[in-house]
Order: structure tokens, then C-alpha cells, then sequence
């Protein structure tokens, strides 16, 4: 049975939940806490998180001490690579700009063309720790990397206290979503489709087209997915390294 | 017993131009109104008015930023987008009959027509074809972002107290049918030329100082306190579509703009002129502000003639400054704009007439 690494932040509880009842792979989880994905350091083809006061979820022994030796696996599933939510009390500078076609606020901070908002999102997705920890990995791993798009929210996004999305976009919240998804998309694409080793896997066409990930997939909030969602993603992971040729 | 016996030095051509160094020429400009730093300043005009917002910024001056970028984008982007470069984002403003139509739309005053060009599915403004490089992506997208513009030019020139203006260009292009002011020939930058629909107009003195005292006096409507500093800018024509040659269209253009600038600031208590023009241009200087293809003008010319504006508003000489853009790498005559060269759009001619 091949062996699966999920390194990741919050999102990756999703994988986790499903990587327990995955008869045809055995899974490890490593996940740490932060919206622009784990902060990792490297070492002796270890690796640990960055910041050594930082909450570490994982299923690896003394993971926390000795960090995961990579190579014990036969592919890593990063979880999960984009914009992780976008929340008003969040840093990210996201939530301060809005897309001017979609939003009748104009006065609410730059309101910016989609081309600005994509540029906007690219600067920021290539400065994520996820960027440089998915790139860290791949110095010393020579399997696959499932790198996994983060997920679209649900709809409970509209309802939700802490979204700045309702202020800025009212009724036209699936559209807003339907375009930052597909231009995640597309940005993951260019980081990581054409790097050898690197395989991201998308939200579906179907979810990106309706704006929402189906409420059957919400947990407490949103954002997060539940063991459902998990399972659909490691069958991505499955479907990708059933297809792909042995590294 | 005569007048001229009172007069300083500086009234005197031997002794202020012939007997001085070019580079040590001195008190070329008295404003008639001071400039305190907290003045907020808003720059619009060509692409060498590019230049004295950056200078204002780094002069310590209150450069207002009207349509201000996101925040956390690198330069770079911000000025591939027209952000940071003039106080909001219309991309150069050649004429002045650009100008009152900005102005005059920003105010209410004038409904612009609802003219977008197309290309490849994308849609760009016709008044600033290069604001968005690759276009906007629909029409609703084109027609949020000119109202956010013209909502930023309102709130600048409404909070302003100094707007300076640099003028550039005489030669426009427009409709034909409803006279709407082209930044740009159409099917240079972007659009399709059509000789039925799109004609070419040669302002004239009247004209242009009629489209300034209008645009002025409706600015000051909004707001009273508002000053003006008049500049006009030593880059020559790229190309001239006058029938003339482009030297002679050149020098019809600046004289035209440096005549109305003159009358404007002599009619006028509330307006000014910066010779920026005369520092760079004038004979004295030899042409040695210019780059070899005598059109660009060099890092050290920008230099000298920020020195002279801030010499001129007491700031004293920026001797930083004008190290730092003189040890700047220097473009080549026919070197290809970089991120932190002025952006111009007129130069794309140059490129459409190979």
C-alpha cells in the first residue's frame, strides 16, 4: 500500500478525516495553523515547522521534535494551496479591495478591474509560506506533490459574521467567488502544472461555475470542509497517481 | 535716470545668461504665491509631468493620491496599471482640450459620450487606452473604472490646493460625430482608425486658452482656494500628423502652450508658470538635457530642472535628489521603457510608424 504525506493548515483536517477510513492508501497528516498555508523549515531532509511555538497538528510521532522525514513517503498532498478564507479580521490584504464590476462600493478602498485583482492575487499567492514550503518539499522529495486548490466556500459564506463579502458584493457573492476561484485556478496552474514532480488538483468546474462548494461539504464555518470533501479530494489523489508514470 | 538701472541681475542677459555657466544659472523662477509642504498638490498633464509628482514625493511635498493603488502591490504593477503616476488615474493628459473634458465630466458639467474601443474581446477606455494594458473585460468593468476616476478627479481638485499642470501636446484626435477627445490616435494604442469617424484638430492659441480659463473657473467653483502652476513640457512631437514637418509642427505646438501658459499666469492672480520648458529647451542649454535622439530628456535635465522648482520655492537645492537621478542608469535613444521611466504613450507612435 503506497504511503501518503498530507502536509497542510487547517484545511487539511478535511483530508485528514478522510485519510482514516482510505482503505487503498496509508496517510500521515502534518498540518499547521496559518491562512497563507504552513510555515516549514527544512532540515537534513526534515521538515519542521518554521516557527517552533507554532500548533502542530499531526499524526507522525514526535513530528514536533524530529520534524517528518519526507522521504518515507511515496507522495505528498499539500492542503491546500490559495486564498484560505477571506475574513475581516484577517491580514489579508484581500479583503481591502474589491473588484469595481462586481461591487456597486466604490468609495470602499481601491476598487480594482479584474486584471488589477488577478495581478493583485498572483503577487500574493507567490508570497505565501505554501508557495515556498510546496517548493521547500519539492528540494528534498523526488515523489509526486498532489498540490490540492484550496476550497470554495459554501454558501453559509453569505450569513457568515466575519465575511467582508456580503458588504462588498451583496446578491453578486457567487459571481465574485465563481471568478476568484477560477482565477486561483488558473495562477495554480502557472505555479505548479508545468514544474516536474508538482500535480495540482482543482475545486470542480461544476462548483467553480455555481460560485459555491455544495452545503453538504460545510463544516462550522464556510470555509472548511468536512471528512466528505476529504474523501473527494484524496480520490482526486488517487485518479492523478493512478494516471501519472512512477517518479 | 531709468527703470532699467533698479533691476537685478537677473533681468539682464549678459549677466544672468552670457557670462554664467549654463549649470549655475540661478533665480530662473519666482512663484508669485508661496507653497507651503502641507499644500496638497495634485499633477496631471504629460509625461513629463510624471516627473514633478515624483519629485513632489520626494521633496517632502503633500502629493495627493486620489485613486491610490492596492496597497500591497509592487511598483511595478502599480505603474504597468497608471497608479502612483499622476493624482488619479486618466494616464497622460496631452491637450487641454483632454483636460476640460475630464474636468468638465468630473463636475457634472459635460456628459461624455460612451465610446469604448474593442480588441480581442477587451474593451479600452478611448480617454486612457493604456490605463488597462490588456483591456478591461467587459463594458461594465470600463464603465465602473471611469467613474471611479472621475470621482477621484472631483475629489482632488475639490481638496487641492495647488493642481499643476503640465501641457504637452496641441495635435488631438477626435470624433467626428460627437467631438470626444482621443487620449490617443485610434489604432495606435488601441482601436481601429476610420477617416469617417475619427479627425485630426491642431489646437490654436484661443482655443487652448479658452479650454484652460473654462477649466479653471469651473474647478475654482468647487473650490475657491484653489491655485494653479502652469508648466509645459520640453519633449518634442514623436510624430506630427499636420502635414508639416514634425520640427516645425514642434515648435508651432510648444510655442502655442508657452504662449497661453504666459497668458494665463499674467491674466490670472491664482495661476502660475513653471518654465521647465526654457531650463531644457532654451538654446542656452545647448540641447544637453536632451537624450541622442534629442527628444527624451535625460535623468541629470529632470535633475536641474527640480532643482530650479525647489530653488524657486525656497526649499532650498535637493542636492540628494538630483545626485540620485543623475547617477540613475540612463536610457538609450532607443531603449524601451522600463518600470521606472515615465510612462508615454505618444512614444507608442513612434513604434506604429515603423
Amino acid at each position: 500500500m503506497k504511503r501518503g504525506l498530507i502536509v497542510g493548515n487547517s484545511h487539511a483536517a478535511a483530508l485528514k478525516l478522510a485519510a482514516a477510513e482510505d482503505e487503498t492508501m496509508a496517510y500521515d497528516t502534518f498540518a499547521i495553523e496559518g491562512g497563507g498555508g504552513p510555515s516549514l523549515r527544512v532540515e537534513n531532509a526534515r521538515i519542521f515547522a518554521k516557527n517552533p511555538k507554532a500548533s502542530i497538528f499531526t499524526t507522525v510521532a514526535d513530528a514536533k521534535e524530529r520534524g517528518v522525514l519526507v522521504s518515507d513517503y511515496d507522495f505528498v498532498v499539500f492542503s491546500a494551496f490559495g486564498i484560505a478564507a477571506l475574513r475581516k479580521q484577517s491580514p489579508n490584504p484581500l479583503v481591502n479591495i474589491q473588484l469595481a464590476d462586481l461591487s456597486p462600493h466604490l468609495d470602499r478602498g481601491p476598487s480594482v478591474s479584474y486584471a488589477i485583482y488577478r495581478d493583485c492575487l498572483r503577487e500574493l499567492l507567490s508570497k505565501y509560506d505554501a508557495f515556498d514550503a510546496i517548493h521547500a518539499i519539492r528540494r528534498i522529495f523526488s515523489g509526486y506533490i498532489i498540490v490540492q486548490q484550496v476550497p470554495m466556500p459554501t454558501s453559509g459564506v453569505i450569513s457568515q459574521g466575519d465575511s467582508p463579502l456580503n458588504d462588498q458584493y451583496g446578491s453578486r457573492i457567487s459571481a465574485f467567488n465563481k471568478w476568484l476561484y477560477a482565477s486561483q485556478k488558473e495562477i495554480i496552474g502557472e505555479f505548479f502544472g508545468k514544474v516536474a514532480g508538482l500535480v495540482p488538483v482543482f475545486v470542480p468546474e461544476q462548483w467553480i461555475g455555481e460560485g459555491f462548494t455544495p452545503g453538504e461539504y460545510a463544516t462550522l464555518d464556510a470555509w472548511h470542509m468536512n471528512g466528505q470533501y476529504g474523501k473527494f479530494v484524496l480520490r482526486q489523489v488517487r485518479d492523478e497517481l493512478a494516471r501519472l508514470p512512477p517518479r | 535716470m531709468n527703470p532699467y538701472l533698479t533691476y537685478p541681475e537677473r533681468a539682464f542677459w549678459r549677466r544672468a545668461v552670457a557670462d554664467v555657466n549654463m549649470l549655475e544659472m540661478k533665480d530662473l523662477w519666482r512663484p508669485k504665491f508661496p507653497l507651503p509642504k502641507d499644500v496638497e498638490v495634485v499633477t496631471a498633464g504629460s509625461c513629463f509631468a510624471q516627473h514633478i509628482s515624483r519629485a513632489m514625493v520626494s521633496g517632502g511635498y503633500n502629493w495627493l493620491d486620489a485613486e491610490p493603488a492596492p496597497a500591497f502591490l509592487p511598483d511595478d504593477i502599480k505603474r504597468k496599471y497608471g497608479y502612483g503616476v499622476f493624482s488619479f488615474r486618466t494616464g497622460n493628459i496631452y491637450t487641454t482640450a483632454a483636460l476640460r473634458q475630464w474636468v468638465e465630466a468630473a463636475f457634472g458639467e459635460r456628459q461624455i459620450p460612451g465610446e469604448y474601443w474593442e480588441a480581442k474581446g477587451r474593451i479600452y477606455d478611448p480617454l486612457r487606452p493604456a490605463i488597462e494594458p490588456g483591456g478591461f473585460a467587459c463594458v461594465s468593468e470600463f464603465e465602473a473604472h471611469r467613474a471611479i476616476t472621475l470621482a477621484a478627479i472631483r475629489k482632488a481638485l475639490s481638496e487641492a490646493g495647488l493642481f499643476i499642470f503640465t501641457l504637452g501636446l496641441t495635435e488631438s484626435w477626435r470624433n467626428s460625430h460627437t467631438d470626444l477627445v482621443y487620449a490617443a490616435c485610434p489604432g495606435t494604442l488601441a482601436g481601429e482608425f476610420s477617416e469617417e469617424q475619427h479627425k485630426f484638430h491642431n489646437l490654436t492659441h484661443s482655443e487652448i486658452l479658452a479650454d484652460l480659463q473654462s477649466t479653471f473657473d469651473l474647478i475654482k467653483k468647487h473650490n475657491p482656494n484653489i491655485k494653479f502652476l502652469l508648466t509645459v513640457s520640453p519633449v518634442p512631437l514623436t510624430a506630427t500628423a499636420s502635414g508639416n514637418h514634425v520640427l516645425v509642427s514642434t515648435v508651432y505646438s510648444k510655442s502655442a502652450l508657452r504662449g497661453v501658459a504666459g497668458e494665463v499666469s499674467l491674466a490670472r492672480d491664482d495661476t502660475e508658470y513653471f518654465p521647465s520648458f526654457e531650463i531644457i529647451s532654451s538654446f542656452p542649454f545647448r540641447g544637453s538635457f536632451y537624450m541622442p535622439n534629442m527628444r527624451e530628456v535625460s535623468n541629470a535635465g529632470v535633475a536641474h530642472v527640480m532643482e530650479h522648482f525647489f530653488a524657486g520655492l525656497g526649499s532650498g537645492p535637493m542636492e540628494p535628489s538630483r545626485r540620485q537621478l543623475a547617477d540613475a542608469p540612463q536610457p538609450s535613444a532607443d531603449a524601451k521603457p522600463g518600470p521606472s521611466d515615465v510612462i508615454c504613450e505618444e512614444a507608442l507612435l513612434e513604434a506604429f510608424a515603423i
